[in-house]
């Protein structure tokens, strides 16, 4: 694609250009300066630590002087890559992003469908209230209530002691003693059942806005022509939010390898530790606790550059298929 | 017009308001109105109240105070996320004068290279200036060194703290004695499962308890004649981890005798290590290694479950008969006190720092900060130290609070930590401080302690897993010898060479640096 080429500006012409932005921006001022607090935010906020990801070539940890510490080039890189954690690192945070993907991801666009066939307005508003509770819910609050219904008796096998309520609820109907909070793999599970019960609710409101734009006429049409709600379903509310649908998969695909911290965190302990450590627990654990902040930039600064490649990939992959897309 | 001041005010408080925060400094040696020096301490806690330094309202820390002439300022911070907050503090610089390090993270290391501390190795043995902390132990502080500098003042921990909790009246009921040598140990271990100690006619006992902490076997290893973590190979001229010598195989091997025999429980790989001490106070298991005064807790707890058990406590053992015993020794200390130079920003600064912790080591100083005051928290009777009792005879703890954790802002270096005669509540209590004394004397030390490997750093633990992992399947017999050699080269060939190349030439340059010197 050839760029089209601007004619070149006289002196003149030029400075009789910046008269009128400046006359233009004069004429707005108020309309500047309300812009000014949100330019403000992102310079300080977003712009200017970016220098920040300098470290990531540097041997800094915290507490040096950053012109002091050491220029390494690559080295954090190389170090994390060949290191023994990288490979652990990836496949865990893989894993709980695509189980989110495959289990949680459709799950707000049916509870949304379901939301939007209720007719009656009061108990859909009702519901579309209790579905969203949660989303406040905070996630230590959540990982306290997984504790309690989790946990394995003090003595195992003895009678006098029980578990959590979950613990026992499995062992009445299998009759196995699963401990769910120590054995490493079932922490995804743990994980996808919390975001699951936590943000379900909350991830309808965008389908919701999407369902609530369907052009009436569409189903009075439909009706009229014999579509049952079922075929009403297929073949007007299902495409008429695919738009929509497919922007958030490309978003989510942006953030595959960001599995939050939080979480995590306060679900891990040292025997799960192997399968539940993920890129930002890691960053967390060797950068916060550890203060290795040259190294864990690096690892930082390698995810966002893989979420990049990511939404790049799945944008292109929505245009593809006929989607808009994000950009 | 008011429209304009009203904009420009919120644009200016919003500026302000971003900027606001950025500002914040480390603290400085201030003097209070009586003169005396404030020393704001950073340091970790324990209890859920940590002791108030507000002196008004705490008479043990105006005790404390008046006897070390400072007004203290202590910064309790949680044990569980202590290491977190010092990386905070050291990324944010708001140091306090004395800040407590629990742990040689890289983090640490490279503050200590880049001079955020204060060296003050030769400075804290002038024993003019110091006469406490003077008293510290070169080895330790050899072994919490940087590139051959100490930058701090350590948190002792006795050395010979590792020892063997056993059944010593099973022992007697055998006629045995406490095992000196590898092959005695072992003896002990097969009477203990199969000579019936407790005397009941039943098979129903076995000697050593082991779980999935697999730190024992090194102390076996070590029993058996191999180096404490590292150890001078004098064919190759080179330092060389402990699994490189042949006695580590042998020590390796007395365990896959104890296992194959079933003289030691079998589940121990997957036995988690809280439940260490309940075979021990069932009457199961009969010997556990670990630290010595875990003797001193079994002792207490098994008391009430079987009146007759004696609990006794052996430390050092030799490889064979005629040899040296060996006990694998701690590295002596438990993190240290470091002097931040953004706070303490001049020598004299420093020496009166230095000052408040050698004056905090002075015994009677130390008393009140891990018993309180006479007459306040506990008596004197009979010349003994002794707790008050409550109306149902219990000790009373209402004013403990006054010196909760206290003790976390002392150094312990001083070997006479105590003026008070404390009565030991039960025999192997004394036992425990007779065998930490002696295990002194056997200690092998790890040349390595003070040494530095990047590739450690990065690398360390998974490599330190692919040994323990071969260690035991060796022992359950799932790797034959040259499975374990084999895993062994994997150590070897996924950085460990690296690590023993970076330690052999950290040891080099100091070898280099003392011949230098002399």
């Amino acid at each position: 694609m050839a760029k089209a080429e601007k004619p070149a500006l006289t002196a003149q012409q030029k400075s009789e250009r910046r008269a009128k932005t400046w006359q233009s921006i004069k004429k707005n001022k108020w309309m500047y300066l309300l812009l000014l607090p949100g330019f403000l935010y992102f310079v300080i906020f977003k712009i200017f630590p970016l220098w920040g990801l300098l470290i990531g070539f540097k041997a800094y940890y915290a507490g040096l002087d950053f012109f002091n510490s050491d220029w390494v080039g690559f080295q954090n890189f190389a170090d994390f890559f060949v290191g023994s954690d990288f490979l652990r690192l990836l496949s865990n945070t893989l894993i709980i992003s695509f189980m989110n993907l495959i289990f949680f991801f459709p799950l707000p666009i049916i509870l949304a469908l379901l939301l939007n066939e209720v007719k009656v307005q009061w108990y859909k508003k009702v519901l579309q209230t209790f579905v969203y509770v949660p989303h406040f819910v905070s996630w230590v609050v959540i990982a306290s209530i997984s504790f309690m219904m989790l946990k394995t008796p003090a003595v195992a096998g003895n009678d006098a002691y029980s578990g959590g309520a979950f613990y026992e609820i499995i062992k009445a109907l299998t009759g196995k003693e699963t401990d769910l909070l120590e054995s490493p793999s079932s922490i995804y599970w743990v994980l996808l059942v919390q975001a699951i019960w936590k943000e379900t609710g909350w991830g309808t409101v965008i389908f919701l806005a999407a369902l609530a734009g369907v052009d009436v006429e569409q189903y009075e049409a439909a009706i009229v022509d014999g579509a049952n709600r079922m075929q009403q379903l297929i073949y007007i509310t299902i495409p008429a939010i695919a738009g929509t649908i497919v922007t958030m998969f490309v978003l989510r695909m942006g953030s595959v390898l960001d599995t939050g911290y939080e979480q995590i965190i306060l679900m891990q302990n040292t025997l799960n530790q192997s399968k539940s450590e993920t890129f930002d627990t890691y960053v967390y654990n060797y950068g916060r606790v550890g203060g290795d902040y040259g190294h864990t930039t690096a690892v930082g600064l390698f995810k966002s550059l893989v979420s990049l490649t990511c939404i790049q990939l799945a944008n292109r992959a929505a245009k593809a298929i006929g989607q808009a897309g994000l950009f | 017009m008011w429209k304009k001041i009203t904009l420009t005010v919120c644009a200016a408080a919003l500026l302000a308001g971003s900027l606001a925060g950025c500002g914040n400094s480390a603290d400085s040696l201030t003097y209070d109105e009586q003169g005396r020096p404030i020393v704001t301490i950073m340091t970790q806690s324990f209890s859920a109240e940590s002791a108030s330094d507000d002196a008004s309202k705490n008479p043990v820390i105006k005790e404390v105070e008046d006897k070390i002439g400072a007004d203290l300022r202590i910064k309790w911070i949680s044990s569980s996320n202590y290491g977190e907050k010092v990386t905070a503090t050291m990324a944010a610089g708001t140091y306090p004068l004395i800040m407590r390090i629990s742990d040689r993270s890289s983090a640490i290391i490279a503050n200590c290279r880049h001079d955020t501390f204060w060296e003050v190795g030769d400075l804290m043995l002038d024993e003019s200036k110091f006469p406490n902390l003077s008293k510290a132990n070169k080895d330790v502080m050899h072994n919490m060194s940087v590139d051959g500098k100490v930058y701090g003042v350590y948190s002792a921990r006795d050395l010979g703290r590792n020892g063997v909790s056993i059944r010593k009246d099973w022992l007697d009921n055998l006629g045995l004695d406490y095992p000196e040598t590898v092959e005695e140990f072992k003896e002990v271990c097969r009477a203990f499962t199969e000579d019936d100690p407790d005397g009941n006619g039943q098979k129903d006992t076995y000697g050593l308890i082991m779980t999935s902490y697999t730190t024992p076997i090194k102390d076996i290893c070590v029993w058996a004649g191999a180096p404490n973590g590292y150890g001078f190979n004098e064919e190759t001229g080179e330092l060389e981890p402990a699994f490189y010598f042949d006695e580590y195989l042998e020590g390796l091997k007395v365990v896959k005798w104890l296992y194959d025999n079933q003289y030691m429980n079998t589940n121990w790989a997957t036995m988690d290590s809280n439940d260490w001490n309940n075979p021990f106070l069932n009457g199961q298991g009969g010997i556990i290694i670990d630290v010595c005064d875990r003797a001193r807790r079994l002792a207490t707890n098994i008391a009430p479950k079987d009146p007759n058990a004696v609990v006794g406590v052996f430390g050092a053992v030799a490889p064979k008969e005629g040899e040296e015993k060996r006990s694998r020794p701690t590295t002596g200390y438990n993190g240290f006190f470091a002097f931040p130079k953004d706070a303490v920003k001049t020598e004299e600064e420093l020496e009166v720092c230095l000052g408040i912790l050698d004056k905090i080591e002075a015994p009677e100083v130390a008393d009140l900060l891990a018993y309180g005051i006479e007459g306040r928290q506990y008596q004197i009777v009979n010349g003994e130290y002794q707790k008050f009792k409550n109306d149902k005879g219990e000790d009373d703890k209402t004013h403990d609070g006054e010196f909760a954790d206290l003790n976390q802002i002392q150094p312990f270096i001083n070997p006479v930590s105590s003026n008070l005669k404390i009565p030991y509540a039960t025999e192997t209590a004394k036992w425990v401080d007779e065998v930490m004394a002696d295990n002194a004397k056997y200690s092998v030390s790890d040349p390595s302690a003070p040494y530095i490997s990047n590739t450690y750093a990065l690398k360390g633990t998974s490599l330190d897993s692919i040994m323990s992992e071969a260690d035991t399947k060796f022992i359950k017999g799932d790797f034959t010898e040259e499975q374990w050699k084999a895993a062994r080269e994997e150590w070897k060939a996924k950085g460990g060479d690296d690590i023993v190349k970076e330690y052999n030439e950290a040891y080099q340059q100091e070898l280099e640096a003392i011949g230098s010197e002399e």
